[in-house]
């Protein structure tokens, strides 16, 4: 019994075809975490299907040997979520890299979860079509991982959120069931409608971090591309400022031709403009700017961004051309996957705290921010706060050296997301870096770890994940 | 973690070690928009394993470095497995060095005897025979028997030391005579340092073998300091990278733009209009970065046969992020059959797109670096388009002659 596989009851995957099975020491290094500051793991193997009965095949034989499956996509996450905390086994899920289906009527994308987005964009363009959300990291993120961590990225402000653009799902639970949600959960119906059976059963599933099930398949909506874009910026003096402009965008809803929409400090901006501009004087910039990706019809581009334009001016906004000229235009085109990559300017390692608030909390974010810079001098901040339909999403990037600054700068990270939750705004991403939090939000919690008890009993499916416990509480099985 | 005198190679690279953001791109990328289509031959061709990845190096090389007890030979096993492509690094968003680490894993391994066999003779190879397939050393300019060309001319107006490297001199010797030839139609004096030339040490630098890599591309440097020549050429993109310090090497690719530029060749199709694949080499682009906008050979390539009305199946290069075609690295020795596995799909996918697009057949599939020349002839099946270098392909294509079109 000394080899992992025999020790672990999964041998009898040697002999499968769907299956490549890792146990060297070597091979494992590699899967132990994702891109987060959390604390990595160690997997006692690492098991890569290419078909989703391989999944459940390999799932049963854990659940019977109670041992513990992390699913892992990309692995570009900012949460911990993939870190083999407990040992057992990862899931490698980028075996499982086919599109399934690219179907124009029901306007929908089916993909294995291995899929990256740099693929998925390549099959869909020709047809005229893309997807809501694209992550910063699309060339290399997954689909799977993206809708299982609830990634962020680029579409928000039209889209809202990855979770808002799945129209279903193919779920192996942990005892090897399979089982799809929305309309597909009427057998031979297929994916076209996510609300119309009972219950939002796609949602369960769906920022879960793999703990309540395995997706094998995801179901997007597709959006036609864009026939035009331009970019715009436009500073503000103070925090204050931008955040009632950013309101007055979202309640008229000028969002529908917004592909982007990011908000940048001082720092940034001096830093861009100094870089492109040497010969310009840094003493008039704005403290703020608030710039704009618009995709759509270029006449609709244009009667946007004139009224965004006067209503910035309401809330003394003005164009701003030299950052976009400087920064912004070049992030949004050609370079849009290295620019938008948070450690690119920093040339670092970064831990990125991603937090959800209400627009109206703009300014209390920054203030949040000021002061961490106040606490912690020695672990650099960057604040991005990105706009959505309704609501920001304000992320906190810490660049730190991990050979000696692992520990403050995950302290550090701590008492940020401490502070942003007593403020009302909350962690977007959980994994593991924010599962604290999310065991201090009692009845959601306590409702969530039911839920983990009745799908995984032997809690097998990432154990630590979103704070859950792998044993089931007196109180739940009493209940459900 | 250990100290810099048990890792004295790996101890070198603690701010990447420390430093990589576990981000992916050096795994798999796919970006329409810059051509680049999957990152990492060896994941595609020989193993999904992730250690196999630039990421892999990465976090192997920090478990080693921080006192775990890895088994060594799995260690050189991933290790010296790597082509070197380098595809890695330039994709890296944040200038990390994958490869470079790699090259420090297997310079700690080297040292502590724990290289496979198959290495460790290329490395007796290159000391004893001066080629790293160990062909006998006097052999080495046989592919001159019977050329013309080296009858130049003293009042030419350039001087030309031509390098073969050992790949055109022993696998691709029609690489190194085209070459010859088309030197001569430009008119311009050429040498050859024969039984002076000798390794410029790029294969010992690719597999760790530092010291002797150094070594040497310093004894060939010094052949070289011998000798009065303008222009320093090569054929080999690994030569011209090993010899970039010392000697400024230029590139045939380069060469021959510079010579169409200048009207020193005239080239005529023999054909309307041929219809190619290019094979891109990953040494072409080998020390390009991401965050550097430089041409590199592959792309000098397209632009030639654009100049030469020549119909490139495929559009636009793949340029700086070139898959390999097994013949790089560790991985011919380490993995011969993935190496032509790897060899088969650049001429699959080449093949492939050409069918897809309505160009008619394939006339010749063409790379630049006699490497990849040598190593993909040996995997096409008869059923598949010739394969040339580029000094071949116009040597066959082209009736040559001096001076303007």
């Amino acid at each position: 019994m000394n080899k992992p596989e025999e020790r672990l009851g999964i041998a009898s995957l040697h002999s499968l075809d769907d299956i490549t099975l890792f146990t060297d020491p070597v091979d494992l290094t590699s899967y132990r975490r994702d891109a987060s500051s959390a604390t990595p793991g160690k997997p006692d193997a690492v098991v890569r299907p290419h078909s989703p009965d391989a999944v459940a095949k390999v799932l049963k034989q854990a659940n019977k040997g109670q041992v513990p499956v992390y699913a892992r996509g990309g692995a570009s996450m900012y949460a911990g979520g993939v870190n083999p905390q407990a040992g057992g086994i990862v899931l490698d899920m980028a075996g499982l890299d086919r599109i399934l289906d690219i179907d124009l009527e029901r306007g929908i994308v089916l993909c294995q979860p291995g899929v990256r987005f740099g693929s998925l964009l390549k099959a869909l363009r020709p047809h005229g079509q893309t997807v809501g959300i694209v992550p910063s990291t699309a060339p290399s993120a997954t689909v799977g991982g993206a809708v299982s961590s609830h990634a962020l990225g680029t579409g928000s402000p039209q889209f809202q959120s990855m979770g808002d653009q799945v129209a279903g799902l193919e779920v192996v639970l942990a005892n090897g069931e399979r089982v799809q949600t929305g309309s597909a959960a009427a057998p031979g119906t297929g994916h076209f409608q996510r609300y119309c059976i009972g219950p939002d059963l796609t949602g369960l599933f769906i920022g879960a971090d793999g703990t309540l099930g395995v997706i094998v398949a995801v179901a997007l909506w597709l959006h036609p591309l864009p026939a035009a874009r331009q970019t715009t910026c436009y500073g503000f003096p103070d925090a204050k400022s931008i955040e009632k402009c950013l309101l007055d965008i979202q309640a008229r809803e000028l969002v529908n031709n917004i592909w982007y929409g990011g908000a940048y400090e001082a720092p940034a901006i001096k830093t861009r403009i100094s870089q492109a501009f040497p010969e310009k004087s840094l003493d008039d910039l704005p403290s703020f700017a608030l710039a704009i990706d618009f995709r759509g019809e270029t006449h609709r581009i244009e009667e946007d961004e004139t009224q965004i334009a006067a209503i910035a001016e309401k809330y003394s906004g003005r164009h701003f051309p030299d950052f976009n000229e400087a920064y912004f235009n070049k992030l949004r085109t050609d370079e849009i996957y290295w620019y938008s990559y948070a450690g690119f300017f920093a040339l670092s390692r970064c831990a990125i705290l991603m937090s959800s608030l209400p627009t109206n909390k703009l300014s209390t974010f920054m203030t949040i921010i000021a002061k961490q810079r106040e606490d912690y001098p020695e672990y650099p901040l960057g604040a991005a706060i990105v706009m959505c339909r309704r609501g920001l999403h304000g992320g906190v990037l810490s660049f730190y050296d991990e050979a000696t600054q692992w520990e403050g700068a995950n302290a550090a990270m701590k008492q940020c997301t401490d502070s942003l939750v007593k403020a009302g705004i909350v962690p977007y991403k959980s994994g593991k870096v924010s599962a604290e939090q999310v065991t201090g939000f009692s009845a959601y919690a306590d409702l969530l770890q039911r839920l983990k008890s009745e799908l995984d009993p032997n809690g097998i499916l990432s154990p630590g994940d979103l704070g859950l416990t792998p044993k089931i509480p007196d109180s739940a099985e009493t209940t459900l | 973690m250990t100290t810099s005198q048990e890792h004295p190679f790996l101890s070198n690279f603690l701010k990447d070690l420390y430093h990589c953001s576990d981000c992916g791109y050096c795994v798999e990328a796919i970006w329409e928009e810059r051509n680049i289509d999957h990152v990492c031959a060896t994941l595609q061709s020989h193993s999904p394993g992730l250690a196999y990845s630039g990421q892999g190096y990465i976090s192997t090389a920090r478990a080693w470095l921080e006192g775990e007890n890895l088994p060594l030979e799995s260690v050189a096993e991933h290790a010296f497995t790597c082509t070197s492509c380098g595809n890695c690094e330039r994709i890296c968003p944040i200038a990390m060095r994958p490869m470079a680490i790699n090259r420090a894993l297997r310079s700690e391994l080297i040292s502590r005897d724990k290289a496979p066999d198959s290495i460790v003779q290329i490395h007796e190879n290159v000391i004893n025979q001066q080629n790293p397939a160990g062909k006998p050393a006097e052999d080495r300019y046989d592919w001159v028997a019977g050329q013309d060309a080296l009858n130049s001319s003293s009042a030419a107006p350039t001087n030309i030391m031509y390098l073969p490297g050992c790949a055109s001199a022993y696998s691709r010797p029609q690489e190194a005579q085209a070459t010859l030839r088309l030197l001569a139609a430009s008119g311009q004096s050429i040498q050859l340092l024969a039984d002076n030339d000798r390794c410029c040490g790029a294969p010992l630098k690719e597999l760790g073998f530092k010291a002797d890599a150094e070594s040497s591309a310093n004894q060939l440097s010094d052949s070289l300091a011998q000798y009065n020549y303008d222009v320093l050429l090569t054929s080999g993109c690994e030569c011209a990278n090993s010899l970039a310090d010392s000697s400024n090497p230029t590139s045939f690719v380069t060469w021959l733009s510079a010579a169409l530029n200048g009207k020193l060749l005239s080239l005529v199709s023999k054909k309307t209009t041929p219809h190619i694949a290019c094979i891109e080499s990953c040494q072409a682009t080998i020390s390009t970065h991401t965050q550097s906008a430089d041409d590199t050979d592959n792309q000098i390539l397209h632009q030639i046969l654009s100049q030469l009305g020549v119909t490139v199946n495929g559009g636009e290069p793949t340029s700086r992020y070139a898959l390999c075609c097994g013949a790089a690295g560790g991985m011919p020795s380490m993995q011969p059959a993935s190496s032509a596995e790897m060899a088969r799909a650049r001429i699959n996918d080449a093949v492939a797109t050409a069918n897809s697009a309505d160009h008619g057949s394939l006339d010749a599939l063409v790379s630049i670096d006699p490497r990849c020349v040598a190593h993909l002839a040996s995997a096409r099946a008869d059923s598949d388009p010739p394969v040339y270098g580029l000094a071949e392909f116009i040597d066959t294509f082209f009736t040559v002659g001096k001076g303007d079109v």
